[in-house]
């Protein structure tokens, strides 16, 4: 019972710190926060980039089909009817990434079975944005052939999709989930790093020593105050993002489940943040190495992409990296409504914690001892 | 000057952890560049006809599938759950017939559509590689035909794009945290009373400050050079690099020294660094113009000096400026941008000892 109300006095001690600190709080959130912003900012153009279409066949009725498809196409950011002259100026001056033209007399020649040609004019900056607009004029010719304004469709390929989530989910609400991880993670890492190398450097940890607390009472008290400054940032920047209409409200269970994740994930963050804050005793190396690694565990957990598009190699790395296995379990409850596997994430990230404690507290109690 | 370099010989750890920052990032934006370069896909034939091998070389081709050839359709669904793929496409038995007999043929597309980005890629790729069969089978069946005129003979890839991008964001973090940390480990430890009362014009102490963080600076730019022409990346024009190296590490040393002598402490400057790097990174022609950007985030790219340095580097490694300002107007931006940055240090320094 003692060691109850101990360990609630290192936690109440270790928040009160944190909240009075606001470079603790900044070190915590701000890389995360600023990611976030960013995401939205830029979530309009990372589908697409803006284009010109030039249709110098004024009159004909398959041309202005054809038109109507590219300035509706939804891959592009943008898609404005130029005059060539103004489209050569924009694509030179760099407002443009592509200018579609359909030539003169496109429609006439189409209905005489003259096989017009269409010219595609690409800024290749790199293959990423390039392929984009390569990939977006034969999905608008499909669109145009099947439409019937050039004719009886020669397409007899038919692609049957099956998708396996109910709805895409947005590209922002996507990546947002992969902050809102490493926001967890590294407040965990970050916090129980900095609460543990504090006791160091302020040379309080004499008097937790002569104190009748249990090491481990201590360290369960800093890695639970980790744990709960942890789910605090977490659940702002979640509650944030559902406000905001980036992320849509779950279902009671599915809340329960991504609350259970958040905390699985958080305990990992502060038992990694214990154990280097032990081995480093020092508050310029635990920041710095703390965020370093809160990115590395970011980026090998597949960072704003899934692990499924890394090469093999790192595939084979992600499956050590227990964030993989939150993003799994949060995407799943938070963005496609679904718990399916999460039994297995949420074992993993028990496991990982686990760990991260069995070797953070030896590393604290030695620390402890000299 | 030699004071902050030998301070650095007394904290190795810190040094190096400082020094291999803009390596850090260099080697996590790798890892991004090489996982979203193409889609994985299990691709599974019932037939062995001439046109199904003739539509799988059509996927190959569609500039996106890294195809995964599998046995059935419950292989796919394993790859898929076991996030080694995104999508499976069946390639029905008698697809060969139809497609020789003018019948539809149906290609099943299972599709983790984890998100409408990724997913739109598989989706728009499908057409492409419908486009790419016809053309190679029945090239004449088309009504009519269409070309792609690029503006550049050779195809930059992603990655080569993206570490370029990367060698600004290195050097704007790295010159941040180098001005920002010697300049706060002064006040953290003490010492910068001693500074004030010895002997030397504040401008001074502000020079020494920067001429340090200056050679770590190009330290650690040199350690980003050097991953960079591992990664196959020369740069065509060594003297345009290298200025604009020292001109953007001089402007983020400068600010730095800033931000250290006006938060006093190393543990601000560590996340203000990543704080703005970060944003301005992705905001900053990162993936291709700002222009093509929305008007918010390219308003606030023009703002600041990333976006310049980046075109300047992507200019002097692939040859072309991906930005719609002249060279001269650039050069002066950044010029410009250097003496305010080491008007604002001067003006930091001399703040903070005023108030203390």
């Amino acid at each position: 019972m003692q060691q109850l109300s101990t360990l609630w006095a290192i936690v109440k001690k270790d928040l009160a710190t944190w909240v009075r600190s606001p470079s603790a709080i900044a070190v915590t959130v701000l890389p995360a926060l600023i990611l976030m912003l960013v995401l939205i900012l830029q979530a309009a153009a990372v589908t697409g980039s803006p284009v010109a279409i030039v249709n110098q066949d004024a009159g004909g009725q398959a041309a202005a089909k054809l038109q109507h498809i590219a300035q509706n196409y939804d891959g592009f950011y943008k898609a404005q009817v130029m005059s060539k002259a103004a489209a050569e100026n924009a694509y030179q001056s760099l407002s443009i990434a592509g200018v579609l033209v359909i030539p003169k007399g496109f429609s006439q020649e189409l209905a005489t079975g003259q096989h017009p040609s269409i010219t595609w004019q690409v800024r290749n900056f790199n293959n990423d944005t390039a392929n984009d607009l390569r990939r977006a004029l034969p999905d608008i010719l499909t669109t145009f052939m099947n439409s019937g304004a050039a004719g009886k469709s020669p397409l007899q390929i038919h692609v049957q999709e099956h998708d396996l989530h109910a709805r895409d989910a947005s590209f922002v609400g996507f990546n947002m989930i992969a902050v809102v991880v490493m926001l967890i993670l590294q407040a965990g890492i970050v916090n129980a790093g900095l609460a543990a190398v504090r006791e160091w450097e302020t040379g309080s940890v004499k008097e937790l020593l002569m104190s009748p607390a249990r090491p481990l009472t201590m360290i369960a008290g800093k890695v639970a105050a980790g744990v709960i400054a942890s789910d605090i940032t977490g659940g702002v920047a979640l509650i944030a993002a559902i406000t905001a209409g980036i992320i849509a409200v779950p279902g009671p269970g599915l809340a329960l489940l991504t609350i259970v994740v958040m905390t699985l994930t958080a305990v990992v963050g502060s038992g990694l943040g214990v154990l280097l804050g032990s081995a480093l005793r020092k508050t310029e190396a635990v920041s710095g190495v703390s965020i370093s690694l809160s990115f590395y565990l970011f980026f090998l957990a597949g960072g704003i992409t899934d692990i499924a598009y890394l090469p093999r190699w790192l595939q084979d790395i992600a499956t050590y990296i227990p964030n993989s296995y939150a993003l799994d379990a949060l995407r799943g409850t938070l963005l496609y409504n679904s718990s399916t596997g999460i039994l297995m994430d949420i074992g993993v990230l028990a496991l990982a914690g686990i760990v991260a404690l069995v070797i953070g507290i030896p590393v604290m109690r030695r620390g402890l001892s000299h | 000057m030699l004071n902050d370099l030998r301070l650095n010989l007394v904290s190795p750890f810190a040094t190096i952890l400082s020094l291999v920052v803009p390596i850090n990032f260099l080697i996590l934006f790798v890892l991004f560049a090489i996982g979203g370069a193409q889609v994985p896909v299990g691709v599974v034939t019932a037939g062995n006809g001439h046109y199904d091998a003739s539509f799988v070389q059509a996927l190959g081709d569609a500039l996106t599938f890294h195809i995964h050839r599998i046995s059935s359709l419950s292989a796919g669904q394993q790859l898929i759950q076991m996030h080694r793929s995104v999508a499976t496409i069946a390639i029905p038995n008698g697809f060969s017939s139809a497609i020789a007999t003018g019948q539809t043929a149906h290609v099943s597309l299972t599709l983790n559509n984890l998100n409408a980005d990724f997913a739109d890629d598989v989706r728009r790729a499908m057409p492409l590689a419908t486009l790419n069969f016809y053309h190679s089978v029945f090239p004449t069946a088309l009504p009519f035909g269409w070309k792609e005129v690029d503006s550049y003979t050779h195809n930059v890839t992603f990655l080569g794009y993206l570490a370029v991008s990367i060698q600004t964001v290195a050097l704007l973090i790295g010159g941040l945290l180098f001005g920002g940390r010697g300049s706060a480990r002064e006040w953290e430890s003490g010492t910068m009373k001693e500074l004030m009362l010895a002997p030397v014009r504040p401008w001074s102490v502000v020079f020494g400050k920067l001429l340090a963080a200056m050679t770590n600076g190009i330290a650690s730019a040199i350690l980003v050079l050097v991953v960079l022409l591992l990664l196959g990346l020369r740069p065509a024009d060594w003297g345009q690099f290298i200025g604009v190296t020292i001109l953007t590490l001089f402007v983020f040393i400068s600010l730095g020294v800033a931000i250290g002598s006006l938060a006093k402490s190393q543990l601000i400057v560590t996340p203000f660094a990543f704080a703005l790097g970060l944003p301005l990174f992705f905001i900053s022609g990162a993936f291709g113009p700002i222009t093509w950007s929305t008007p918010a985030a390219g308003v606030i790219a023009r703002i600041f000096p990333v976006a310049y340095a980046n075109a300047a580097f992507q200019h002097a490694v692939h040859g072309y400026w991906p930005i719609d300002t002249r060279p001269v107007w650039l050069w002066t931006i950044l010029i410009c941008w250097a003496l305010v940055a080491l008007g604002v240090s001067g003006l930091a320094y001399r703040r903070a000892t005023a108030k203390h």
